[in-house]
């Protein structure tokens, strides 16, 4: 494997909140090759999203990250002053968002977005009309034209998110953080986009940190996945290697309920339960409140990560093997 | 499911308008398109289609939150399009509603309590001595301990307020609820949970659910028929298993075709806009000709209970 794009760990990040604080992300370790797709799954507040937002410094005023290391392309990103990290964010970084017409200044046509993105890469004397019609034509929108005079308003969810995708391909950037592209779309255009990011990383060589909380979309795009619960990575491997054999109690409950909606069982299985509260986080491991097989030792200590290096699983079960 | 089910509600050509703001949509824009179908009682109805294609909008306009522009709501034989706000009022307790985000369907500085009680208080069908009972009853029919009693919303999780939603629903023995993405912001965990609830509540009780949906797994799961909505327009609709098993409109079968399919780099990806006059789905559809660009399909039936709006089905090989 080549030199990592991305280098992150012991990644924390807390909240100060009016009686404390409370840490949403609590010592996350991962790492992304050039050309990787690595899938962050996991439910709302297990801290997926903050993940991203903490490496794109895009926190609100109320946060506060630290980390042992957060490297990108050898840089210590946490030397970088503001001035710095602008230069690499909307650059050599680059966000998709999960609401993408928020995304867009409601001001300004689509034509103006394009044309930011191709001088801030090119430089403001290149000639970007005709590049932003063939950014355009690549996510599959037959007349760039007609789309480049739209307000963001006047654009539908999937076309919306087709045009950022475009933007994403004119930047090429190095790291892609996409924090559920698809999940406001339907099944047809959720294909369409997911067919366009395999086409983003087959292009562009850069790394994905793909975000999402559906356990078969990771399972069909990505090369590997890494699923958080409560603010840690519980489980990560290859995609291949996690489907096949679960370790972890959680990542086999989420990927049982996935596959009983496909084959129409004749009733789900259930995780009991709910998220753990973290201003008061249960004793030991964070999921042993809802898990099946806790043991006397799972209440009493929280687990390492255990395993070889490609499959690792914070679960006592994993030990042995 | 037997066929020869009692109608509970009929929709005779339901449209439903807005005014544009004259993008290039024009003075009025049409929701829902001169829609017909039949929910029966007891019976599950998926409603499913993209994001735009009016499934909402058609749900809030059977529930009268929305006034149709044309066509009749058949309650019972008593149709409820022109009626207004006084006389609807008696209707209102048959016909509930569960929403998608449980946090903004709560007054949040009511007590759980005063939420689940306040339908009865409205409908003045609870005496008040008997309120405290009632409340306990409808926590313990969802699942939860009364100790939730004097909660606020914002002290619940998303799965326990749903929940509370679907509790608060049902306190007035509804004939109808109407569950509008209901377990679509819900966490992967909990949302199982969620689904058997409802299954296990429209099972005990008989009740009709129109159950709307972008997820086409959980629709499965759900529903006994299932309705196709493609831009205001309802294209098919039928038999969960014929839904699922042989597809007729393009569309549906486009729709059911994304379930299995790898993820390919060199997929077909372009966006299509609907047809302006015509078949709503014909500038996306392989099989359209220029009949089909004439004038939209009326809804043809293929089977017993499944009805297509396609010119072409016939023409068109199985799936």
């Amino acid at each position: 494997m080549s030199a990592p794009i991305l280098e992150i760990r012991d990644l924390r990040t807390r909240f100060d909140l009016h009686g404390g604080s409370l840490e949403v992300v609590r010592g996350v370790d991962l790492a992304i090759a050039p050309g990787e797709m690595l899938g962050l799954i996991g439910e709302s507040g297990s801290g997926k999203t903050i993940t991203g937002l903490s490496i794109l410094r895009l926190l609100p005023g109320n946060a506060r990250m630290t980390a042992a290391t957060l490297r990108y392309k050898g840089t210590d990103l946490q030397t970088l002053d503001h001035r710095q990290f602008q230069a690499l964010r909307g650059r050599s970084l680059a966000m998709i968002f999960q609401n993408p017409v928020g995304a867009f200044n409601p001001a300004k046509r689509v034509d103006w977005h394009l044309r930011e993105v191709i001088r801030r890469r090119h430089g403001a004397d290149v000639d970007w009309a005709p590049a932003a019609s063939e950014a355009l034509k690549a996510v599959g929108i037959p007349r760039p034209e007609r789309v480049l005079r739209l307000y963001p308003h006047q654009l539908s969810g999937g076309m919306a998110q087709r045009i950022l995708i475009a933007m994403v391909l004119a930047l090429e950037p190095d790291l892609v953080i996409a924090d559920e592209p698809t999940t406001n779309l339907d099944n047809i255009v959720e294909r369409q986009i997911l067919s366009l990011f395999r086409r983003l990383q087959s292009r562009l060589k850069a790394g994905f940190l793909f975000i999402t909380h559906d356990m078969t979309v990771a399972a069909s795009l990505c090369d590997r996945i890494a699923v958080m619960y409560a603010g840690e990575i519980v489980e990560i491997g290859p995609t291949r290697d996690v489907f096949a054999a679960p370790r972890h109690p959680y990542t086999q409950g989420l990927i049982a309920t996935a596959i009983a909606l496909k084959r129409k069982a004749k009733r789900l299985q259930e995780i009991a339960g709910e998220l753990p509260n973290l201003v008061a986080p249960p004793p030991g491991c964070l999921f042993s409140p809802r898990c099946a097989q806790a043991m006397e030792r799972c209440r009493a200590a929280e687990p390492p990560l255990f395993g070889a290096p490609q499959h690792r699983t914070r679960c006592y079960l994993a030990e042995a093997s | 499911m037997s066929a020869a089910q009692e109608s509970l509600m009929r929709l005779e050509n339901l449209s439903v308008s807005f005014a544009g703001h004259g993008h290039g949509d024009g003075p009025h824009f049409r929701a829902v398109d001169d829609v017909s179908l039949e929910i029966r009682a007891g019976e599950v109805l998926g409603i499913v289609g993209e994001s735009g294609s009016g499934k909402t909008t058609l749900a809030k306009a059977l529930l009268r939150l929305y006034r149709p522009s044309a066509g009749r709501i058949l309650y019972r034989g008593t149709d409820l399009a022109p009626l207004g706000e006084r006389a609807l009022r008696p209707f209102r307790r048959n016909l509930q509603m569960v929403f998608q985000d449980p946090l903004s369907s709560f007054n949040p500085r009511q007590t759980v309590a005063e939420s689940l009680a306040m339908p009865l208080r409205l409908h003045a069908i609870c005496p008040r001595g008997e309120m405290p009972a009632a409340v306990d009853a409808a926590l313990t029919r969802v699942g939860l301990s009364p100790n939730f009693r004097d909660r606020f919303p914002h002290e619940l999780s998303g799965g326990q307020l749903q929940r509370v939603a679907i509790g608060r629903a049902l306190t007035l023995s509804p004939s109808l609820l109407v569950a509008d993405e209901a377990v679509s912001k819900l966490d992967v965990s909990v949302r199982a949970q969620i689904l058997n609830l409802l299954r296990d509540v429209q099972e005990a009780s008989r009740l009709s659910i129109l159950f709307i949906t972008h997820d086409l797994h959980v629709a499965r799961y759900l529903c006994h028929r299932i309705g196709v909505m493609y831009f205001g327009k309802l294209v098919e609709i039928g038999p969960t298993e014929e839904i699922f098993d042989a597809p007729r409109h393009p569309y549906t079968k486009a729709l059911l075709g994304t379930l299995d399919e790898e993820i390919a780099e060199d997929a077909e990806v372009t966006a299509a806009p609907p047809a302006a006059t015509g078949c709503r789905y014909a500038s996306r559809c392989p099989h359209a000709t220029d009949a089909c660009a004439a004038e939209h399909p009326p809804l043809d039936r293929v089977a017993e209970g499944h009805a297509i709006a396609c010119y072409r089905w016939r023409e068109i090989p199985d799936a």
